[in-house]
């Protein structure tokens, strides 16, 4: 592989995609997008299918809604951060251990598209997956068999 | 005027250059007092890539500049070392007066448009040209804008009407007050300055739209003549289209012409999650006839 297809062109007899002969919006390969080069050869950008299926049902409704409840959250952790320090609760921890690890787990969903490699979603999604589960039954358990996530908290700040 | 003399008087012999000489003291003392000045040499750093040397990588290319006969933006830098120092230059230019949205690029690390930024007049540092980031690239500061204007056309940024309406026939009436709610967005000239200082778009070009062509399809949202708010709203529901946006803002920042495509996007995030309602359109004026 050239740097020239590694850098996002082909060679035309490459493009077999149907996509990248018939668009409409360029009206097939003209001279315009044709770029010739040494050696008699011609390359030609490749445009990736590019039509995000308009979904419907619940998995549609799934991305707004999960939007506004993200920040929902991240608005409720305003108040509940400060609040389980200022009324230290079993419920408080509790809520405290939920609303850290579900934070964490979206906010880790928005890194891994951006930045982990494609084929390597998958994989990582499950990671993450298994990571927020752990926090979250660790959490549960320190709350459940010590002193809990705030007394926690208030010890480390104690020490100095 | 003074500077295409001070051009075209060097190749000139001796006397000639005697007559130009009387010109200049007598008419342009003040000017003539500028051209004493020393040269204030301007090192000019330019991306180079080639397509029919595909092998060679891209590479800095310095060029030294005179600014005291160089015009005072970006492009007339360009246009200078192209005319009188390197024909191979390959970058975009039409309007020289930021309407065009040709010449977007990226100049000291800003995206910006070539013909409204004035060139730093410090002589210690480079003037850093490079093409848009994430781009692919054409030639030199030239690069692909294919996959943008694909996901242009993807919003179908023209009218659309329900109601039955005779193309050419009459006007479509609008009031002043849905006029206004188009300021801020009309203006946008599709230089995708922003879209390509958005690290998201960087990441996922393929499937996220990018700043500019989500705040067009608000304007079209919002167009109080477009009858197809709410289909053009549905299509942004998946989870990449829009909502690869994390308010990071560069958009704003990096807009040559100082337009909110963010406020845009959150507007438009606000309308799907019902967080913020349509605004409202004063049907009454619009199309009397066809209604």
């Amino acid at each position: 592989m050239t740097l020239t297809e590694t850098r996002g062109f082909r060679r035309i007899s490459h493009t077999i995609n149907p996509v990248c002969v018939s668009s409409s919006f360029l009206g097939g390969p003209s001279s315009k997008t044709m770029i010739p080069m040494a050696g008699g050869a011609t390359i030609q950008p490749i445009f990736p299918e590019n039509h995000p299926q308009p979904s419907t049902g619940l998995a549609a409704l799934a991305n707004s809604a999960h939007w506004k409840i993200e920040r929902i959250v991240a608005l409720a952790m305003l108040a509940v951060i400060p609040g389980s320090f200022v009324c230290d609760s079993v419920f408080m921890n509790y809520l405290l251990a939920a609303s850290l690890a579900i934070h964490a787990h979206w906010g880790m969903d928005s890194v891994l598209i951006d930045y982990c490699p494609r084929n390597a979603l998958p994989l990582a999604n499950i990671i993450r997956y298994v990571l927020t589960l752990m926090a979250f039954v660790g959490l549960c358990y320190f709350n459940y068999n010590d002193m809990g996530v705030t007394k926690a908290l208030k010890a480390l700040w104690s020490m100095y | 005027m003074f500077r295409a003399i001070v051009n075209t008087a060097t190749p000139i012999n001796g006397a000639g250059r005697l007559i130009f000489a009387q010109i200049r003291n007598a008419a342009a003392q003040a000017s003539a007092a500028k051209t004493a000045a020393a040269p204030r040499t301007k090192t000019v750093s330019i991306y180079r890539w080639n397509p029919e040397e595909p092998s060679k990588k891209p590479f800095l290319q310095e060029y030294k500049i005179d600014l005291n006969e160089c015009g005072p933006m970006v492009l007339d830098a360009l246009l200078k070392i192209k005319n009188e120092q390197d024909p191979t230059l390959a970058f975009r230019r039409s309007c020289r007066e930021g309407i065009c949205g040709s010449c977007s690029m990226n100049v000291d690390g800003r995206n910006t448009l070539a013909c409204i930024c004035k060139i730093d007049e410090s002589t210690s540092k480079p003037l850093k040209i490079h093409p848009l980031p994430h781009m692919y690239v054409i030639k030199d500061l030239v690069p692909d804008f294919t996959n943008f204007y694909m996901q242009y056309k993807m919003i179908e940024p023209y009218l659309k009407r329900k109601t039955p309406t005779p193309v050419g026939d009459k006007q479509l009436y609008q009031s002043e007050e849905d006029r206004k709610k188009l300021d801020g967005m009309y203006e946008c000239i599709l230089c995708a300055c922003c879209s390509t200082s958005c690290p998201s778009y960087w990441w996922n070009a393929d499937k996220y739209l990018g700043p500019a062509v989500l705040m067009q399809a608000y304007k079209w949202i919002v167009d109080s003549r477009d009858e197809y708010a709410n289909e053009r709203l549905e299509q942004f529901r998946d989870a990449f289209t829009l909502y690869r946006c994390h308010t990071i803002m560069n958009c704003t920042e990096a807009c040559p012409k100082g337009l909110n495509p963010g406020k845009a996007i959150g507007e438009m995030k606000g309308l799907l999650a019902k967080t913020a309602t349509m605004p409202h359109k004063n049907s009454a004026t619009v199309g009397v006839e066809y209604k």
